[in-house]
């Protein structure tokens, strides 16, 4: 089920209501809600089983909402809730000691059985061709050919990262299935994330939710704001971007620059849009995700980049990948003593070995957008702008001050820089990509115009001065400030907006097929 | 909760409101901007037509006959009802609004046949065409009664709009003026198109569609319309490649017994060798439809003689 389709509409109001109708009503003289259905019969009922009702429902919903897609896969996320649920048990009950060896044992298998899932349904072709081709074997009979699932990667984070948190004694195991369920496969956030961690999410489901106003009206807000980049901006520039990738060949360099700036515009629209949408709606239900975009197009500098795109991605890597492995600061007692190193030479390991996790990292990354080497090349280019910042420590240096309009130049090359990077992560081959990144030196032909490329860029223009003037707010369209009715008016004229801007044909989210 | 579904409800209602209002405009703007698509709406519902001959089926009849030839020739008023697109759905909605809207009913009734595209179903080609007039109850009623439309784009404000190539590109895209009686002939040259595209064609029909033209043809026959069926010129390539041009006209042969139809056929016509007076393999140029007009108009003259 699509988040900008019809069904989606009448399915979200539909959970909605049955949810707070079945909102659990404390035993006492708590508030209790007037529309819920426990304020007649909760005395009959506890308290903890009113709220695995409602944690019910939501595992219901957003099994619908994905079996909508293949009902198939569905069994795949009940069989990687119960694992992970499983194994957060037992390495509960392994933990005599802070991360003793049973515990680790436990840890180790859940990530094996989760990543062997995550293997064989999405990376087990790409790496029997490349074998096979390296072998000079013929592929095709040793191929599954199985369907990517939806949103496979995203969730499959999620529950790793609940098992090694549970691991490092940062959350304690939880016993309660509903709510276990309900955290893997909260429906807004299932098939493409924000990535959730145990600690900010699990919580959520193990306590009552209460309906605020305020709350509603800000997710729905950002829902609406997320439809605008995603149906306005992503889905118009989509329809420019998709032919000039076709026949890139064959185009002129201002159609190819002007064809990876709105990728650029398209991807953020696309992946942001339903992080904004996926966010709202969670906000709906009473639930807070994570902020997994802000404002990445106005970094001044690679590191802040990453500090602001796919924050929820990028924060897994760092806690998991990164800092394990010594992050910016190494360990370098152990690495001493293991290589007999001078404490002359101490100063070129430890960059070497910063240097070697920013690329991993970097690289993990890409291969997780997918099976191809485009991504691994797209990792491969961001750890190379990025390691020079981190090896002379200049990676942290707008962590704490908004950009203004004097950073404007800093803001424009990181831009192109990114461009740069979006057009090896949208080609199918690192041959295509090379092609299209050396067509666009190239000034001899037509610029192609397909009648909408002006409106499509005044749009873009109009998200842009939108987020700048709200770069300070949680998300653009946060109007907390400002009297209903004036939200109204401004929700009313983005609401026509879209609705004259609605392509003809919609494209499905990018990030579904990560 | 309550202040909340209210607030929303309220911004629904007022959404709801705007766009109702946004439609009509739009449709307004649409039906007057001068496109050839909305004109010949414009023309059933607007404006007294007064045809005594009425030439209705698709673009081939829309294309083709020039009714400035045939009225000056035959001297009835004619109108050309052709739309683009599959014809039979349109061809009985559209004779319904015009009957509904004008006083007189004609007294001719020239449809064009042939092998091609006469049965196909849907409204896949220009869909725009009908949009602005779907704002009118009884346009709209008409088009609840066959498929194409949606129940949301024939109800829902704005909607249908953005089915198509989105609103913004309807509302700044290209415009095709100059409509006269229904008629507008493409001023082309010919470019092979629909000649090249397949090595062969078959000439189709099912039950159903044969039904709701047969109860289409009672009902005008019923009402005291002399009907005409007319095979319009086709390359004459693209007629040696349907490899079963017999049944067609066997088909349409045992419909105009049944009916007492005269049939005018222009397949074989010399018009039909010679790519000069064809634009594509199926569609007359200007050059060849005012040719073949005054062909018609002649052939017609003496049809009407002979019939009354």
């Amino acid at each position: 089920m699509l988040f900008n389709s019809l069904q989606f509409a009448i399915f979200l109001p539909i959970v909605f209501l049955l949810y707070w109708f079945l909102s659990p009503c404390p035993n006492g003289d708590g508030a209790k809600p007037r529309y819920s259905l426990f304020r007649y019969i909760g005395g009959f009922v506890p308290g903890e089983v009113q709220l695995k009702v409602q944690n019910l429902l939501v595992v219901i919903a957003s099994y619908i909402f994905y079996g909508w897609w293949d009902y198939r896969f569905l069994f795949l996320i009940a069989f990687t809730s119960v694992c992970s649920w499983c194994s957060g048990l037992l390495i509960g009950n392994a933990h005599t000691a802070p991360r003793s060896n049973r515990a680790k044992a436990w840890m180790i298998v859940n990530i094996i059985l989760n990543l062997s899932i995550l293997g064989v349904f999405k990376y087990y072709d790409f790496f029997i061709t490349e074998l096979c081709s390296l072998l000079h074997i013929h592929a095709e009979r040793h191929l599954l050919h199985i369907i990517l699932p939806v949103g496979i990667s995203f969730y499959t984070f999620q529950a790793l990262s609940y098992s090694i948190d549970v691991y490092r004694g940062k959350i304690t195991p939880t016993k309660d299935v509903t709510a276990f369920f309900a955290f893997i496969a909260f429906f807004p956030q299932l098939v493409a994330g924000p990535i959730e961690r145990a600690s900010n999410l699990l919580p959520q489901f193990a306590t009552r939710r209460t309906f605020s106003y305020r709350q509603a009206i800000d997710g729905s807000e950002q829902i609406l704001w997320g439809l605008f980049k995603k149906i306005v901006i992503a889905d118009n520039c989509a329809a420019y971007v998709d032919p000039v990738w076709v026949y890139h060949e064959t185009q002129d360099g201002t159609t190819l620059i002007m064809g990876a700036v709105l990728f650029t515009f398209q991807i953020y629209g696309d992946f942001s849009g339903y992080s904004d949408i996926a966010i709202g709606t969670a906000k709906l239900f009473g639930i807070r995700l994570i902020r997994n975009f802000n404002n990445p197009y106005f970094s001044r500098d690679i590191a802040e980049f990453w500090r602001r795109w796919h924050i929820s991605l990028t924060t897994w890597f760092k806690d998991y990948v990164y800092i394990p492995l010594g992050g910016s600061r190494p360990d370098m007692s152990r690495t001493i003593s293991r290589y007999g190193i001078s404490s002359a030479h101490v100063k070129r390991w430890e960059k070497a070995i910063i240097a070697r996790n920013t690329l991993v990292i970097f690289l993990l990354s890409g291969i997780w957008h997918g099976a191809n080497w485009t991504f691994v090349a797209w990792g491969v280019y961001h750890a190379l702008i990025f390691m020079p910042l981190i090896l002379f420590g200049r990676n942290r240096r707008y962590t704490q001050t908004l950009p203004t309009w004097k950073d404007t130049l800093k803001i424009l090359i990181t831009f192109c820089i990114v461009t740069i990077g979006w057009v090896i992560f949208r080609a199918d081959s690192i041959t295509s990509a090379w092609n299209y990144l050396m067509g666009m030196y190239h000034f001899d032909g037509m610029f192609y115009n397909d009648g909408n490329v002006s409106k499509t860029l005044i749009m873009c223009v109009l998200m842009v001065l939108v987020e700048w003037v709200q770069r300070d707010k949680a998300h653009p369209l946060d109007l907390s400030r400002q009297h209903i009715l004036t939200q109204a008016a401004i929700c009313l004229l983005l609401v026509e907006i879209i609705i004259f801007f609605l392509p003809e044909t919609p494209s499905p989210f990018i990030y579904f097929q990560f | 909760m309550k202040k909340y579904i209210t607030a929303i409800f309220l911004f629904v209602i007022t959404a709801i409101v705007l766009n109702t209002i946004l439609d009509v405009a739009i449709s307004c703007h649409l039906q007057g901007n001068g496109d050839r698509r909305y004109e010949g709406w414009n023309d059933i519902i607007n404006r007294p037509i007064n045809a005594d001959l009425l030439i209705i089926g698709s673009s081939r009849a829309r294309l083709q006959f020039s009714p400035m030839i045939i009225d000056s020739v035959t001297g009835l008023n004619v109108y050309n009802m052709g739309t683009d697109g599959e014809p039979l759905n349109q061809w009985k909605v559209k004779y319904s609004v015009y009957s509904h809207y004008q006083e007189k009913r004609p007294d001719v009734l020239v449809i064009t046949i042939g092998y091609f595209g006469t049965f196909g179903s849907g409204i896949g080609f220009e869909r725009e065409q009908y949009f602005p007039h779907l704002i009118i109850p009884y346009v709209r009623q008409q088009f609840r009664q066959i498929e194409p439309f949606t129940w949301a784009e024939l109800y829902v404000p704005l909607y249908r709009y953005t089915t198509y190539m989105g609103l913004y590109s309807l509302l700044t895209g290209w415009r095709d003026d100059g409509l006269y009686k229904g008629y507008k002939p493409m001023d082309k040259k010919w470019d092979g198109t629909a000649y090249n595209l397949q090595e062969s064609w078959h000439f189709w029909y099912d039950e159903d569609k044969l039904q709701q033209f047969d109860e289409f043809l009672s009902a005008r026959k019923a009402e005291g319309i002399l009907l005409v069926f007319c095979y319009p010129p086709i390359y004459i390539g693209l007629t040696h490649k349907v490899d079963n041009i017999d049944e067609c006209y066997q088909f349409f042969q045992s419909l105009a017994d049944k009916y007492d139809i005269p049939i005018m056929d222009y397949t074989y016509s010399p018009l039909c060798n010679d790519t000069a007076y064809f634009y594509n393999a199926t569609h007359l140029n200007k050059l060849g439809a005012e040719s073949f007009s005054l062909q018609f108009a002649l052939d017609l003259d003496n049809v009407l003689r002979s019939t009354h």
